[in-house]
């Protein structure tokens, strides 16, 4: 098979597979936001800070992907 | 499509290749905060003027940080101010419409790309290595060569994964950040390009003479696709604008983490 074709193939595998966690990750943060403020209203402004870093760290390993797909698309030869 | 990731307009200094673009707009970010600083300190007032008022709150939610640091721990507010306002800054200059500066002839050959100065690696990747040598430091400060000893713990053969983390942290600070906005101008870049990619005239030529019976000239309808295709990037314009800030916040506040953990009291 051609080089190139077996590269397109890595990339999207790479990113495909790389969101599954993180993508899994930001769905258990915002359920547990949810239901904590469901259970105590009062305390959104409190927490949801944290639910915002926490979310840019889960969202940096899905950017870790893309940057392994970046890698291999267009910097690796 | 043209498409470049990671270009840069090289030029050789003394040996030593210098990336240009890069170069000047982070001479730009430090001159907006060096500007705005000395805009907040020039007249200094009890009651304070609105910038002062401003610069006054970043001072104190910056040192709340810094309570876990122990007694003297109000002096590591500065690093902490510092590294905030250069990444937010850095980042958000990067969402000014650098492109039109490709209008310019000479600018465009160089094969530049003007954007925030954190979608360099090697920027980012600085900022990371102080923050690595000042917690190191300021942890030697404290405890004196005994900050050694938690290579050691809790068992002597826990040192190769202790030394580990020493690394690991920068490379993640600085990826994070580096691929954070990275990702941001690739997704605006793709978004931008791919209606103009998608329209093809000869195809609105044959939609305006059969299915609009000519009632419009076609190629009105290709410039309003362009138009409305331009339009495309601008929720992730403002999405990249909350990011600039969350990234920033989550570079300090790992930081101020890892400050207060070397120079915690075991």
């Amino acid at each position: 098979m051609d080089l190139s074709v077996l590269k397109f193939i890595a990339m999207g595998l790479a990113i495909g597979f790389g969101v599954v966690g993180p993508g899994i990750g930001l769905g258990l943060a915002t359920k547990a936001i949810i239901e904590s403020i469901a259970r105590q209203p009062e305390v959104e402004g409190q927490i949801s800070k944290y639910f915002y870093i926490g979310a840019g760290l889960i969202e940096a390993c899905a950017i870790y992907a893309l940057l392994v797909v970046i890698l291999i698309g267009f910097v690796l030869k | 499509m043209e498409f470049h990731i990671g270009q840069h307009w090289t030029v050789n200094v003394l040996g030593m290749s210098v990336h240009m673009d890069t170069l000047i707009t982070l001479w730009i970010t430090m001159a907006i905060i060096i500007f705005f600083a000395l805009l907040a300190v020039g007249n200094i007032k009890l009651i304070p003027s609105k910038i002062q008022a401003v610069f006054e709150n970043i001072v104190t939610i910056f040192s709340s940080l810094t309570k876990d640091m122990g007694q003297e721990g109000k002096k590591h507010t500065p690093i902490l101010i510092a590294l905030f306002l250069f990444i937010i800054t850095g980042n958000l200059i990067g969402q000014l419409p650098w492109k039109i500066l490709n209008f310019i002839p000479a600018i465009k050959a160089t094969h530049g790309e003007f954007a925030s100065p954190t979608n360099d690696i090697n920027v980012t990747a600085a900022l990371a290595i102080i923050v690595l040598v000042y917690y190191i430091i300021s942890g030697v400060k404290i405890k004196g060569l005994a900050y050694f000893k938690h290579y050691f713990k809790p068992v002597w053969f826990m040192t190769p994964f202790n030394m580990l983390e020493d690394i690991v942290r920068p490379l993640t600070l600085a990826l994070r950040l580096f691929a954070n906005i990275l990702a941001g101008e690739i997704l605006i870049m793709v978004l931008a390009g791919l209606i103009a990619s998608l329209l093809d005239p000869i195809a609105i030529n044959t939609f305006c003479q059969n299915t609009l019976g000519g009632i419009l000239p076609s190629s009105w309808v290709y410039n309003l696709g362009l138009f409305l295709g331009s339009l495309l990037p601008l929720p992730i314009m403002f999405f990249e604008l909350f990011v600039a800030f969350i990234q920033a916040l989550v570079f300090t506040l790992l930081t101020s983490a890892y400050i207060s953990g070397a120079v915690a009291k075991h």
